[in-house]
């Protein structure tokens, strides 16, 4: 957690002074190095929540789905971040807050769509075993919708928008990959300390909730 | 088909967080008959339905011949049978079509049907949908669902609810002539007929 | 004479048998399909009233129709067996468990042709006399590439969905975001034909969702059938 803040310091003093502003765009272009990072956690721990759904579904082992689920939780909540600092550049960029040329983003709001799904099934079960398998179904179902996505949204461009948008324009230099890749470490271990902290918290309601059963005198499973 | 060994280890569950059964061990011998008593509540359709294969307990496991029931291969399935409150019955097949179907479902000849029809005494309610038997009939063409593979293990659960008198004694007589040959489980709440059908009785009780 | 072990391939074309007798007999989702299919094009015409409306808008309108549909009988297919028990006595035969998914995603391939029967004319119907007209062989290759998919993941969708409270709720929330990919590169297919280009790359995307998508419920379907 420390690390993940310590991290997130240097990213963010890095990204505001030290990486040389974009000629085309200035220094708003510097929201760069914020989107595409969490865009990239969030799509790795949507991967680390397919893993551990993968898991569950081999062993069964309930500690499998937490950490699939919270990987997801966090995988959702950054996704949320990047659906909004991509408007946001857009507009900057663009003046427009939604461009539906955007592949990268486009795919991005259809794997959120299906992830959102994700936690409506996950409500609409009652705790136990078939909530376990069903959330891992989907989880795993999800995986293989990132390509897809990916492809199909790919394809959209050829339908609707005959030209091809290059958003990144010339290779980035040095000093500036490197603040992406500062950038990118401090979100991930962010993601990785938040992942810990609310998986140790489940567990420890988990437990409040085991302890007052046996308070009031009722049974409890092994 | 040799009647099965049942043993039931530490089996306990769990729906939503309200725990239904727990640490339940019990070893039943092959060929033999028990009866689950018990009020509503206690777990007997869910211990029933972990030892039939259809549930994965919770905690501990149900092995049918040393086997994980949950876990028995397709051949080793066929010789668990399992009918429940609910008919198990597709209510727009008649009643021959329902038992063809569950032949060809086991890899056995259609021919079986029309034997099974006979002996549930259903001959002449063959060509009617199974929706539009009567409750007692239904329940019948159930019992001869579960019992047309010729299963070695046959689990039952509440057989008489529902029944008038003289299907109760029909279902009695046939369970009596199954005797031996295969190793029953049944839930009743009725002491009495589990007394007389029984050869031992495991009382199950609601969990605070 | 001993019941034993039912292969695959023979307990799918029972079960499919027995789903297309219950349908036959009483035809209920087939019909609400098909009115369902005629209802929405109308709705979709006065919802978009393009005068001029190009291809990637004739088409999707009907693609989009199909999709909707689709999510009748996805809503419905796995309701009897869950509600009945019938599951208890698929999962308790001697059959593969994949063959039950298998098979309802069969008779959702079923079910989708027949309403394209009635769809499709209608959509042509109701073109303007000067619509640009997707070309009908590549319409009919991207129809049948696009319904194994649909059904692949409906049957999926459908034994996950047929167990959860508030179940029509939950359908369209399931099963629409996973066939959204679907849909873009079944459009592409009809889009790209009309303007002279090659399909072959929206139709490989079409035939690797249904790859991906097959293959995925193959493996995780039992999860989805068993307790």
């Amino acid at each position: 957690m420390l690390a993940a803040g310590a991290l997130l310091v240097i990213s963010t003093l890095l990204i505001a002074l030290w990486v040389p502003g974009d000629r085309a765009e200035g220094y708003r272009q510097r929201i760069f190095y914020l989107h595409v990072p969490i865009a990239l956690t969030s799509y790795l721990f949507l991967l680390v929540g397919a893993f551990y759904a993968a898991r569950h579904l081999l062993r069964r082992d309930p500690m499998d789905d937490l950490r699939s689920y919270v990987a997801i939780h966090q995988g959702v909540i950054l996704g949320t971040l990047v659906l909004i600092t991509g408007p946001i550049w857009a507009r900057v960029s663009w003046g427009i807050w939604w461009d539906w040329s955007d592949k990268q983003l486009n795919t991005f709001l259809l794997v959120f769509l299906f992830y959102c799904a994700y936690f409506m099934l996950r409500y609409a079960v009652e705790e136990g075993a078939r909530r376990e398998r069903f959330s891992s179904i989907y989880a795993l179902l999800g995986i293989g919708m990132v390509p897809l996505s990916l492809g199909a949204v790919h394809l959209a461009g050829t339908i609707h928008h005959p030209t091809v948008f290059h958003r990144d324009g010339p290779a980035m230099e040095h000093s500036m990959f490197f603040a992406f890749l500062v950038s990118w470490a401090a979100f991930i271990l962010l993601a990785s300390a938040l992942w810990r902290l609310e998986l140790r918290g489940k567990l420890l309601a988990q437990g409040v909730q085991r302890l007052q059963r046996r308070i009031r005198g009722e049974a409890v499973l092994p | 088909m040799t009647a099965p060994r049942l043993e039931l280890r530490g089996v306990g569950h769990a729906y939503g967080g309200r725990v239904v059964l727990a640490g339940v061990d019990y070893t039943l011998a092959p060929g033999r008959v028990l009866g689950l008593l018990g009020p509503n509540g206690s777990g007997k359709s869910t211990l029933l339905r972990c030892i039939a294969g259809l549930l994965r307990p919770r905690a501990g496991e149900v092995l049918v011949d040393g086997r994980v029931s949950v876990e028995l291969p397709p051949a080793e399935r066929a010789r668990v049978a399992y009918a429940g409150h609910r008919p198990l019955l597709w209510g727009g097949l008649s009643a021959r079509e329902n038992l063809v179907l569950c032949a060809g479902l086991y890899g056995l000849p259609a021919g079986l049907a029309d034997e099974a029809l006979a002996a549930a005494d259903l001959v002449a309610q063959a060509e009617r949908p199974a929706a539009a038997l009567s409750q007692g009939q239904r329940q019948r063409l159930a019992l001869a669902r579960a019992l047309l593979p010729s299963p070695a293990l046959l689990v039952l659960d509440e057989p008489h609810s529902g029944l008038d008198e003289a299907s109760v004694a029909r279902l009695d007589a046939l369970l009596q002539s199954a005797r031996g040959n295969l190793t029953l489980v049944l839930a009743t709440h009725e002491r009495g007929r589990a007394e007389q059908l029984c050869d031992e009785l495991l009382q199950l009780e609601v969990l605070p | 004479m001993t019941a034993h072990a039912v292969p695959f391939a023979r307990a799918v074309r029972l079960l499919v048998r027995t789903d297309l007798t219950l349908e036959r007999r009483a035809p209920q989702l087939a019909l609400a399909m098909g009115l369902f299919a005629a209802v929405a094009q109308v709705v979709l015409h006065y919802g978009a009233d393009i005068s001029q409306p190009p291809v990637s808008v004739t088409v999707g309108s009907l693609w989009v129709t199909l999709l909707l549909a689709t999510l009748l009988a996805v809503a419905r297919v796995f309701n009897a067996e869950r509600d009945e028990g019938l599951l208890d006595a698929l999962v308790l035969a001697p059959i593969p468990r994949t063959a039950i998914w298998a098979a309802k995603a069969i008779a959702i391939t079923a079910l989708l042709l027949l309403m394209e029967v009635v769809a499709v004319p209608l959509s042509y119907l109701f073109l303007p006399a000067d619509a640009p007209v997707p070309s009908f062989g590549v319409l009919l290759l991207a129809l049948l590439a696009g319904d194994l998919g649909l059904a692949a993941l409906g049957s999926l969708v459908a034994a996950v969905a047929s167990a959860v409270r508030g179940r029509e709720v939950m359908v369209p929330l399931l099963y629409l975001p996973a066939a959204v990919p679907l849909l873009i590169a079944a459009l592409a297919c009809s889009v790209h034909a009309a303007a002279g280009d090659s399909v072959m790359r929206p139709l490989a995307l079409v035939l690797t969702y249904d790859a991906i998508v097959g293959l995925l419920a193959y493996a995780v379907c039992e999860h989805a059938l068993t307790d």
